[in-house]
This record gives C-alpha cells, sequence and structure tokens, in this order.
C-alpha cells in the first residue's frame, strides 16, 4: 500500500526517476541500427573516436533521445494538469483537440504540396493551437459556469470535428500524401534534430514550469467548485487556464514528433499509484518518469526490428501497457 | 511469412517498381508506389539555381535560433546538475559550428557552379549536383533503380551499401543491406561510411537528405516518374560515378530500343488501353508517367491519357464507360480483377480481353526500359514481332 507518501516520498520518487531517465537516456544513446560500444559513445559525445560513430551519436542519437525525453515528460505533465483540471483520470491531451487540430494543421500543410518538415511542424502547432482556443470558447459560451464536463465535451466535438475534416481532405488525396500523413500520425523521433529539441525544450520550460509554478490552482480545483470559490479561486479562469497552457504544452510534442498516445493518459496514473498526491510533486514525477518511457520505447521502437523502426506511438503503448497493468492494482 | 520489405522487390529496383510488383499484394505497396509517382506537388519542376540559396539562408537562421534557444535548454540543465545536459552543449555547440562551416561552404560551391554555368546544375532536393567522381568513393545507393544504373554503367563497385528491395544485379548483392530506400534508418547508412548516397527525390527522403548532409556526406537525390527522368538521373548518376561515357552510351542505346519499337509499331491499328495498377481505390495510369509513354511507344492509346497524373483515381464505372478494348496488368492483378464482379462491369475483362505484364520488366523506369518496351509491343501487336529489336 502506498496511501499516503509525505512530501520526502515525493522526493525520493523524483530523485529515483531522475536517475532512471539518465540511466535509459544513457542506453538509449549506445542502442540503435549501429551498435557501438559505451566507451565510444562517451568518446564520440567529446568528439573524438572514429569520424562516423561521432556524426551518428551528436548528429543523430544525441537530439533523438534528447527529444524523446522532452516529449515524454511534456506530453506527460500535459496530462496530469489536465486530469487535475477536468477532475477525471480519462483526459489527456489527444481527448481535448490537441491531436485533431494538430492533425488537420499538418494535413492540410501536406495537401498544400508544403512538405518540408519546418512548415509541417509550424503548421500542426498552430492547428493545434487553434483547436484548443476553440475548445475554450466553447466551454466558455456553452456554460457559462465552471464545468469540467464542458471542457471534456467540447475537446470530444472539436476533435471529432477535425477529424471528419481530415477524412475529407485525404478523401480525394493521391495515395502518396495519405502515406505522408499516415506517417507523421504515428508519430516518431526518427527526424529529430538539434532545432526541434531547442524548441520543444523551449516550450517545456515555458509552458511546463507555468504550469509546476501555479501546481496550487490544480490542488485547489481537485477539491471541487465549491470548497475552491470557497478558497477565493476564481474556478472558471484557473481551469480554462491551465488547460490552454497543458494543450500548449502538448501540442509543442506534437509539433517536434506527430501524434504520440498513451503517455499523457498513463503516465500521471502512474505517478499517483506511486504515491504522488500534490500536483507539484506529480507533475515533476509524470515529467521525469514520461521521458524516461518514452525514451525506452524510442529505443525499442528503433531496436526490435532494425534497420526498420516501428510506430513509436504503438511501441509506447506496448511498453508502457505492463508497466501500468502492474500498477493497477493500487489505482482501484 | 517474410516481412513485406523482404518480399518485395522482385520490383525491387526503385521504389517506383517496387510497388508495381508488390502492389499485386498490400496495401502498403501502394502507397509506396504513389509516393514515388505522385510527388510531382511536392517538388519544383526543374529547381533553379535560385532554390539552394532560399534554403541556405533558412537553414542558417533555423541553426541560429536553435542555438540560441538551445543555449537557453542547456542553462536549464546544467542548473539541474544533468550530466547529458552538459554533454548536450558541448554537442549542441559543436554541431552548431561544423554546421555553420559546412553551408559556408555549400554555399561556395554553389556560387562557383553557377559561375561557370548557367544551366541548373541542382538535384531534386535543391543539392548541387556532382560534376566528378571525387565523392563517389564510396557509394549507397537507396534506390534500386540507381543501382541498377551504377552497375549497368560499370559503377556498381563504387556501391557499398544497398536498399532491402535490391534484387539485381546479383553481383549488387554482395553490398550492405541497410533497410529501407524511403524514410531510410540514417544511422544504417552512414555505418556502411557512405561519401555518397543516392536517393529517390521523395519528401518522405527530405530529412534523411538533410541529416545525412550535416553528417558530412554528400546526397545526390533524383526523383524518376517519366522516361526524360530516367534519362536525367542516368547521365547524372554516370557524371557523379564518374562513368559519363558509359552512361551516355546506355541512355542512347535505351533510346535505339524505343525508335527501333516505334517504327516496327507505326501504322498498325492502335488498341485503346487501360493499365489498373491498384485496386482499393481504383488507381490506373495517367498521362504523366513512364508507363503511359510505353504504351505510346509501343503503339497503344491510353484511355486515360487525358488524366494529368503519373497515377489516376479513377471509378471502376468510369473504366466501363470508356470501354478499353484490353485490361494490362500484372498476372495476379488480372487474375483478381477477373474474379470480381464489380470489374467484371468492364467489358474487356468480362471477355478477357486481357494482357499480362511481366512486372519485373516493365515495374520500373530503369536500365530495361527498353525491354519492357519491346515486351508490351510485342503483346499488343504479336503480328509484328518479327519486326521489333
Amino acid at each position: 500500500m502506498t496511501a499516503r507518501v509525505g512530501s520526502s516520498g515525493s522526493v525520493a520518487l523524483l530523485v529515483g526517476g531522475v536517475v532512471l531517465l539518465l540511466l535509459v537516456m544513457l542506453l538509449a544513446l549506445g542502442i540503435g541500427a549501429v551498435s557501438i560500444p559505451v566507451a565510444d559513445v562517451w568518446h564520440a559525445l567529446g568528439g573524438t573516436g572514429d569520424e562516423q560513430i561521432v556524426a551518428i551519436i551528436r548528429d543523430l542519437r544525441a537530439p533523438r533521445v534528447l527529444l524523446a525525453a522532452l516529449v515524454g515528460a511534456g506530453l506527460a505533465s500535459s496530462g496530469a494538469a489536465l486530469q487535475g483540471t477536468l477532475r477525471n483520470p480519462l483526459a489527456e491531451p489527444y481527448l481535448l483537440g490537441v491531436s485533431g487540430g494538430a492533425a488537420v494543421g499538418a494535413v492540410v500543410a501536406l495537401s498544400a504540396g508544403w512538405g518540408t518538415p519546418g512548415v509541417v511542424t509550424l503548421a500542426a502547432f498552430g492547428g493545434a493551437g487553434i483547436a484548443t482556443l476553440v475548445v475554450a470558447l466553447l466551454a466558455r459560451f456553452a456554460g457559462g459556469r465552471a464545468e469540467p464536463r464542458l471542457l471534456l465535451m467540447a475537446g470530444v466535438v472539436v476533435g471529432a470535428f477535425s477529424n471528419a475534416v481530415i477524412l475529407v481532405a485525404l478523401a480525394d488525396a493521391p495515395p502518396d500524401r495519405i502515406r505522408g500523413a499516415l506517417w507523421w500520425m504515428m508519430g516518431s523521433t526518427a527526424d529529430a534534430t538539434w532545432g526541434a529539441v531547442a524548441r520543444t525544450g523551449a516550450a517545456l520550460v515555458l509552458l511546463g514550469g507555468a504550469l509546476v509554478v501555479r501546481a496550487r490552482d490544480l490542488d485547489v480545483l481537485a477539491l471541487g467548485e465549491e470548497p475552491a470559490v470557497a478558497l477565493g479561486v476564481d474556478v472558471d479562469r484557473a481551469a480554462r487556464r491551465t488547460f490552454l497552457v497543458a494543450s500548449w504544452l502538448a501540442a509543442s510534442t506534437v509539433a517536434a514528433v506527430g501524434l504520440i498516445g498513451f503517455v499523457g493518459l498513463v503516465v500521471p496514473n502512474l505517478a499517483r499509484a506511486l504515491g504522488a498526491r500534490r500536483h507539484r510533486p506529480m507533475l515533476l514525477v509524470s515529467a521525469v518518469y514520461g521521458g524516461a518511457l518514452l525514451v525506452a520505447a524510442d529505443v525499442a521502437a528503433r531496436a526490435i526490428r532494425a534497420p526498420i523502426e516501428l510506430p513509436l506511438g504503438a511501441v509506447t503503448a506496448i511498453v508502457g501497457v505492463p508497466f501500468f497493468l502492474a500498477r493497477l492494482r493500487q489505482l482501484a | 511469412m517474410g516481412r513485406p520489405e523482404q518480399r518485395g522487390p522482385e520490383p525491387g529496383d526503385d521504389p517506383r517498381a517496387i510497388c508495381t510488383n508488390t502492389l499485386e499484394g498490400g496495401a502498403r505497396a501502394a502507397g509506396e508506389r504513389t509516393a514515388v509517382a505522385d510527388m510531382g506537388g511536392f517538388f519544383p519542376p526543374c529547381p533553379g539555381v535560385l532554390s539552394h540559396y532560399e534554403r541556405t539562408p533558412a537553414v542558417l537562421f533555423t541553426r541560429t535560433i536553435a542555438l540560441a534557444l538551445l543555449l537557453g535548454t542547456v542553462t536549464v540543465s546544467c542548473a539541474r546538475g544533468d550530466a547529458p545536459g552538459n554533454t548536450a552543449s558541448d554537442t549542441a555547440s559543436d554541431t552548431a559550428s561544423s554546421t555553420a562551416s559546412n553551408t559556408a561552404s555549400n554555399t561556395a560551391s554553389t556560387q562557383a557552379v553557377g559561375d561557370a554555368s548557367s544551366i541548373a546544375l541542382l538535384d531534386d532536393f535543391g543539392a548541387p549536383l556532382p560534376r566528378d567522381a571525387t565523392d563517389a568513393e564510396r557509394v549507397v545507393s537507396l534506390n534500386p533503380a540507381f543501382t541498377e544504373i551504377a552497375w549497368a554503367i560499370g559503377a556498381g563497385a563504387r556501391v557499398v551499401g544497398r536498399t532491402s528491395w535490391d534484387n539485381r544485379p546479383v553481383e549488387a548483392l554482395a553490398a550492405t543491406d541497410v533497410g529501407p530506400g524511403i524514410r531510410p534508418n540514417v544511422e544504417a547508412v552512414l555505418a556502411a561510411r557512405p561519401t555518397l548516397v543516392l536517393l529517390y527525390a521523395t519528401a518522405e527522403n527530405r530529412a534523411a537528405a538533410a541529416a545525412l548532409e550535416r553528417a558530412g556526406v554528400r546526397t545526390l537525390a533524383l526523383r524518376t516518374v517519366t522516361i526524360a527522368d530516367f534519362r536525367r538521373a542516368a547521365r547524372a548518376l554516370g557524371d557523379a560515378l564518374g562513368a559519363p561515357v558509359a552512361a551516355r552510351a546506355l541512355v542512347d542505346s535505351i533510346d535505339a530500343t524505343l525508335d527501333q519499337v516505334r517504327a516496327a509499331v507505326a501504322g498498325a491499328p492502335q488498341p485503346r488501353v487501360v493499365w489498373p495498377s491498384w485496386d482499393s481505390p481504383v488507381l490506373v495510369v495517367g498521362h504523366a508517367s513512364y508507363e503511359a509513354e510505353l504504351l505510346s511507344i509501343a503503339g497503344a492509346v491510353n484511355v486515360f491519357d487525358d488524366r494529368e497524373e503519373s497515377v489516376a483515381n479513377v471509378t471502376i464505372e468510369e473504366i466501363a464507360k470508356r470501354d478499353p478494348a484490353l485490361v494490362l496488368a500484372g498476372p495476379d492483378r488480372l487474375q483478381h480483377l477477373i474474379a470480381s464482379p464489380p470489374w467484371n462491369a468492364v467489358r474487356a475483362i468480362r471477355d478477357r480481353q486481357v494482357a499480362v505484364l511481366d512486372t519485373n520488366v516493365v515495374g520500373r523506369p530503369g536500365v530495361m526500359i527498353g525491354m519492357a518496351a519491346v515486351s508490351i509491343a510485342r503483346l499488343l501487336h504479336p503480328d509484328r514481332a518479327d519486326r521489333l529489336p
């Protein structure tokens, strides 16, 4: 039983998570289509040793591993914040219009013939940003009162609408565009660049940081509407703001690597099962374990059938489900 | 059951080929075929020198922003005391400086090229075409059609890496298998220690080409949809692999064969045909493709020649309405069409007016394209067989 874990317990959990993340990242640097011994990895990071290995480590694997860690952290903390805001353990960024909006943006860019990675990234982020704004506005005009269910329903409706738009846009598309869209929706870190690492890192620091700083809002929201109002919190505004920040955080990860499910839904629940209760430690624990999970899944995605890469989103679920099942009892 | 990639390529040659063959088999292949056949919209038809200049500042700009943002990220990592954070900063700054110098030198060489000649000397991703074999010491070919051309012009020994899709010539199979040729595994490609990588120019290969260039490997990306594209690719490979004369001879010999086929079928009645390449959705050969050119050379009229695309998305009804006299396809596909009730709305299918194509020969715009024209002409005009080469 991990009924209540005090702040010392959370610290232990966090430190353990950071150690795990670092170990997984080091391991990930050594594993790939080309197997590279640890000593060579170390030298290559320092820029010495075989030129080709230096290129593989520095230009391919290091950005890839870092990007996977950042995306995992972003998705998991976004999920943690949304579950808190909506008081629903099944909430996740992709349920709330982020994935649909991002996919519409990416598909529109691809259909218009702007196939370059930078444009697709920008379009995906723009699409997700617009979709989440629409969700927030819909919820506001539909309700007027703070009501997590309205956000959830608005998110689902916008998501369904986006899917319809994508299907209509792709109905007449030549199959290569359909394939490009499908690739994008499967999610992959294979095209990681230092630029993507920097953008995602900046988003994580800014948006994730904002969530951590405002974690008390989440604690209050989690109490329910009346106690929150009694504590002097503008519930409506706090919920909408957290929703938008968390969604944009997820959107920045989607823009970098495409759609990767599971992490945002399951890791926060796992963090709760591990004993994180209040939202500040929970956001941090979710981020660290989400990062570790995604780096591990990425290693599996590129190693299982090398040199062919498996869709990262699927591998994430395959790697994560047993882990989650082992903890399911504690969730009950 | 093998994996699709292994089963593949009889077609093997270029991704397009793969598809045509594998088409008989799986939905995945349909995507591949189209990936190759229909990329037109993604690329400028003939990138001018300008497009390279457009690219360079964009790259520099991105790098600068990336570096600035990265420094911020790194500061945060260091504050947390993560060892990888430190490594990241070393790596990042080195990468940035080396990339900056690479970009600078690339720009310089392009300018030199621009001065030397006014014709477009860029590949389909906007990189300068190699003018000699300086960078061709170790070549990885990510397009089976290019592998085949390399061997046909006597430069096969330079090819040290190939795709899982390659199937010929047999000698080519001795090269290291680096996996798929579309969305290649860049690590596996680099492990073959290439100095030059040949790619098919589809949008899905752009990121890989960029990553290879960042790692200091020269890339040559070309799209081959029509016979003219094949000629251009053969000449470009001839220059890049140090066999320009052999490449010209290869192109001339193929052109001579095509001319002979044209002459042999001249004046014969031209059957109206359709060439379905996939059945769900229904795709047929359109106007802008080497298949359409082969049909015309071999003395047939493509009933979908009015469709500008290389592969046209049509309906069975439309095919039935246009009422072709003959349906051409590979053996598996034809069998499938004949067994399918909706396709029996097409008179030619109902009456078994079909011609079985050898997909190994007609499946790619490659070195066998002359033979492909001969084989189609033989099917359509058996009475002229003695005049064919």
